[in-house]
């Protein structure tokens, strides 16, 4: 189960950073801020161990209560999840989860009335990303 | 992917045209297909790099709309494309959709660079989405001939 979501633009601008309420909200926005360093050495890494054309990054960093994922789409938007090592995602999940945000940020910016760079505030992203973090059954 | 008949785009292509020549002038004509198209080709290419895997060159990414783009919006790919490695590309399609119909002589030429301005916009939204700012320039010689020229805002790497 997630316990954050963000989603991040080219520049690093947070457009979305939603935490569970039971989490610190604040330590959330720090750790996807750290997160933003690894996401950019793991892209510039000539030699990376996974492959270099996959969107999906992987584990980020270690960290004793958390797992962070990264995700970097083409159009340079990084998605972050942290997802807290009591209740962790397999990995395969971790990519449906990536893939459902991805999906759902694509019909955001397909909708006419939002200007790309805005904080995001539509209801069907909204909802997408909190049954997520909730972890219903990934359809 | 069900496609509408070409037809339908095609007409209303030339109603945009015809509307903003009548309600902003000839001069701004360019300009407003120009925008219209950049939002276009920005969303266009988020929902179309979904599934690829990552394109890092900046001439893989050029190379992207030359032929997946292009398949894309035309059903077919650019015939020819050049680079001087500098930053500056040029893109030609021998048989340009919106202008197949125009018959190939000068007297058509002017008016027919407003039917690329769309296309234009296209491209510049679609390459400002990957993170690569650019003017894009377009440029008829002979009807249905059409040259793009691209000329990436940073020194390629």
């Amino acid at each position: 189960m997630a316990v954050c979501i963000a989603v991040l633009t080219k520049d690093n601008c947070p457009l979305y950073i939603a935490s569970d309420p039971a989490e610190d909200g604040l330590k959330m926005h720090f750790l996807v801020h750290t997160s933003i360093d690894v996401i950019e050495e793991k892209l510039n890494s000539a030699t990376a161990a996974n492959d270099p054309r996959d969107l999906y990054l992987g584990q980020l960093y270690p960290n004793e209560d958390y797992r962070i994922y990264g995700y970097v789409t083409n159009t340079k938007i990084k998605i972050v999840v942290i997802e807290s090592i009591t209740n962790p995602l397999k990995d395969g999940d971790a990519r449906q989860v990536f893939s459902k945000v991805h999906s759902g940020y694509i019909s955001l910016v397909c909708n006419p009335f939002y200007s790309p760079g805005d904080t995001i505030t539509s209801q069907p992203f909204l909802n997408t990303v909190t049954s997520l973090m909730r972890g219903k059954a990934i359809a | 992917m069900t496609y509408a008949p070409d037809s339908l785009f095609d007409g209303l292509h030339h109603q945009m045209i015809k509307y903003f020549e009548e309600t902003h002038g000839r001069e701004n004509v360019i300009q407003c297909m120009e925008k219209m198209g950049y939002r276009v080709g920005f969303s266009l290419i988020e929902k179309a790099t979904k599934e690829e895997a990552r394109v890092k060159e900046d001439v893989d990414i050029v190379k992207y709309i030359c032929k997946d783009l292009w398949n894309m919006v035309f059903r077919k790919q650019a015939d020819n494309l050049k680079t001087n490695h500098t930053g500056t590309f040029v893109i030609q399609d021998n048989r340009f959709r919106f202008l197949t119909r125009v018959s190939q002589s000068d007297q058509y030429k002017q008016r027919g660079e407003m039917y690329v301005a769309f296309t234009c916009g296209v491209v510049k939204g679609a390459l400002s989405n990957f993170g690569l700012p650019c003017s894009v320039a377009a440029e008829i010689e002979m009807i249905p001939t059409v040259k793009v020229t691209l000329t990436l805002q940073q020194p390629a790497n």
